[in-house]
């Protein structure tokens, strides 16, 4: 097989990655935090260790998605993480591991994006902790793909992007696990997803593509692994599709004229910043003109799923609750500086 | 009444029997999966074994426990993790106990196989390693002999029977639904090995 991409060895690649991601993060990856031996476990520096009685929270994924999860793992972030292999999530002893690691009696969340694997070894985990007398251990798990499964099925959704989070800044605050939780399943289900798939990708493994993509089309409702929908449409300008994907996620959660939104646009690691530029103002002009939205927070970035061209967008409906927290500080004085 | 050093030698038995059919469980897969089942299991099982064998635990429960933590070590796939499951069904049902009797047993694996339905969501009849499972777990539990080498053999059997009967199921889990109607007449790879596993756990736990 012949594989156009740089590497050395197939492998180590995922490994190669992570520490690469780290030496580029430095010098507050290792002022934050530090790799457990032998191992893709990323957890806190104990200079920076979330104080005991304060609930922690772990996050996990598979590999190949850019912008590795160890990068989250600092004051006012999470407290462990995991990474497997290319697509594929991490194994159960390993996210054992990490919660072993920074266990100290107090609750722990693991974040799970709802994926098939993800959810079963997340499961399987927190069996584990059981048996080994951690049981605190809670799962909170996301997705809210409008492509993956209909109104009415919201909890079925897979995850493949969000625009609210107040979970991390909650567990620095001392709030309680349920009242964690509870936010948590409120800023899912008032957001909305959808991606778009526009050129296809290699995998970094196999070599081979991880979709079929006519010249003259583009797959919407696509996954963030390449998952096909089946649904091809002819390439339309850049602010027709805006208005299309825009619709579908106001279709299935309305959104009142005049209200704050967050907006989250994620590049799929394919996408140029031309394109990703001209897509926002075409957005932009949609929800805040003819939508009569005001766009309360935005961020844009190519998040990466290997070199696919595409897009996710998703949009948040935060109410006052989690405003707050999404505009809450660090407290002062829990670490050093 | 089964012992420590029968129930590991059992657990051992059944694993060298799945490792044993590898080849025939990735052929059954390849009509309806993408033919690696054998090797999955293969290497699970492996890691029962070797986890075992690491860790030497000198509990029954703890027993069950190493080799679930061997299997949770396994990543992809929904088998490595199911199987993890069961196995520390198994340890939660066996903590404080030194000798099984049947009922003992049927305790231990009707805990288990709650695991593997709670984790994997089948039910009866989806065409899965529930099928084999299921039958094997009531026959234990309708045990009327008291003599676990005359209920485990009375037990497999029933097993066997369920995994036989896969044949005509369409199945509703894993990769093999997206065949529905065309898996037909094909038994699922997943009752097989988890009957391989009865098999030579029934045989070999009462010397």
């Amino acid at each position: 097989m012949y594989l156009k991409k740089l590497y050395n060895d197939l492998d180590t690649l995922v490994d190669e990655a992570m520490a690469g991601s780290r030496l580029i993060a430095q010098p507050d990856a290792d002022k934050y935090s530090r790799v457990l031996p032998n191992s893709r476990i990323t957890v806190r520096t104990d200079k920076y260790k979330k104080p005991k009685g304060l609930v922690k929270l772990t996050l996990g994924g598979g590999a190949g998605h850019e912008g590795p999860p160890g990068v989250f793992i600092r004051p006012g972030g999470f407290d462990a993480a995991t990474q497997g292999d290319i697509f594929t999530a991490p194994s159960a002893m390993q996210m054992f591991r990490a919660i072993q690691a920074i266990d100290d009696g107090s609750p722990i969340i693991m974040n799970v994006a709802r994926h098939a694997g993800d959810v079963l070894n997340a499961k399987l985990c927190k069996q584990l902790c059981e048996a080994h007398g951690i049981d605190k251990v809670y799962l909170s798990i996301g997705g809210n793909d409008v492509a993956s499964a209909p109104k009415g099925h919201e909890k079925e959704r897979r995850a493949i992007g969000g625009a609210l989070n107040a979970t991390s800044i909650m567990a620095e605050c001392g709030e309680s696990v349920e009242e964690i939780l509870r936010v948590a399943e409120k800023c899912d289900s008032l957001s909305r997803s959808y991606g778009v798939g526009i050129r296809s990708a290699i995998h970094p493994i196999s070599g081979l593509p991880i979709m079929a993509m006519p010249e003259d089309e583009i797959e919407m409702g696509i996954g963030v692994h390449g998952e096909s929908s089946g649904n091809r449409i002819k390439l339309p300008r850049s602010r027709e599709l805006a208005q299309m994907v825009c619709k579908i996620l106001l279709d299935d959660m309305p959104i009142p004229s005049g209200s704050d939104i967050v907006l989250s646009l994620g590049g799929l690691g394919g996408m140029t910043w031309t394109e990703l530029d001209i897509l926002y103002k075409d957005l932009y002009e949609f929800l805040v003109y003819d939508c009569g939205y005001n766009i309360w927070r935005h961020s844009v970035r190519n998040s990466g799923t290997q070199e696919l061209g595409g897009f996710i967008l998703s949009i948040g409906y935060p109410d006052d609750e989690i405003k707050k927290w999404m505009t809450t500080r660090l407290p002062k004085g829990l670490y050093p500086d | 009444m089964m012992r420590f050093e029968d129930l590991k030698r059992a657990v051992f038995a059944g694993a060298d029997n799945v490792i044993a059919r590898e080849i025939e469980l990735c052929e059954l897969d390849s009509f309806v999966g993408d033919g690696d089942h054998g090797i999955t299991v293969r290497k699970g099982y492996q890691k029962v074994e070797s986890s075992i064998n690491e860790q030497d635990p000198d509990s029954m429960s703890d027993l069950m426990l190493s080799a679930g933590m061997g299997l949770a070590d396994t990543a992809g796939g929904a088998i490595g993790p199911i199987l993890a499951s069961m196995f520390l069904g198994f340890a939660d049902s066996l903590k404080g106990k030194e000798e099984l009797s049947v009922s003992d047993l049927a305790d231990m694996f009707d805990n288990g196989l709650f695991r593997v339905q709670d984790l994997g969501g089948a039910k009866a009849g989806d065409c899965t390693m529930v099928d084999t499972l299921l039958p094997f777990v009531e026959s234990l539990k309708n045990d009327e002999s008291g003599d676990v080498k005359e209920a485990l053999q009375l037990a497999v059997q029933k097993g066997l029977e369920g995994s036989d009967a896969t044949k005509d199921m369409i199945p509703k889990l894993g990769r093999a639904k997206n065949l529905a109607e065309r898996a037909i007449g094909y038994i699922d790879a997943g009752s097989r090995s988890m009957y391989y596993f009865l098999k030579g756990f029934a045989d070999n736990a009462v010397v």
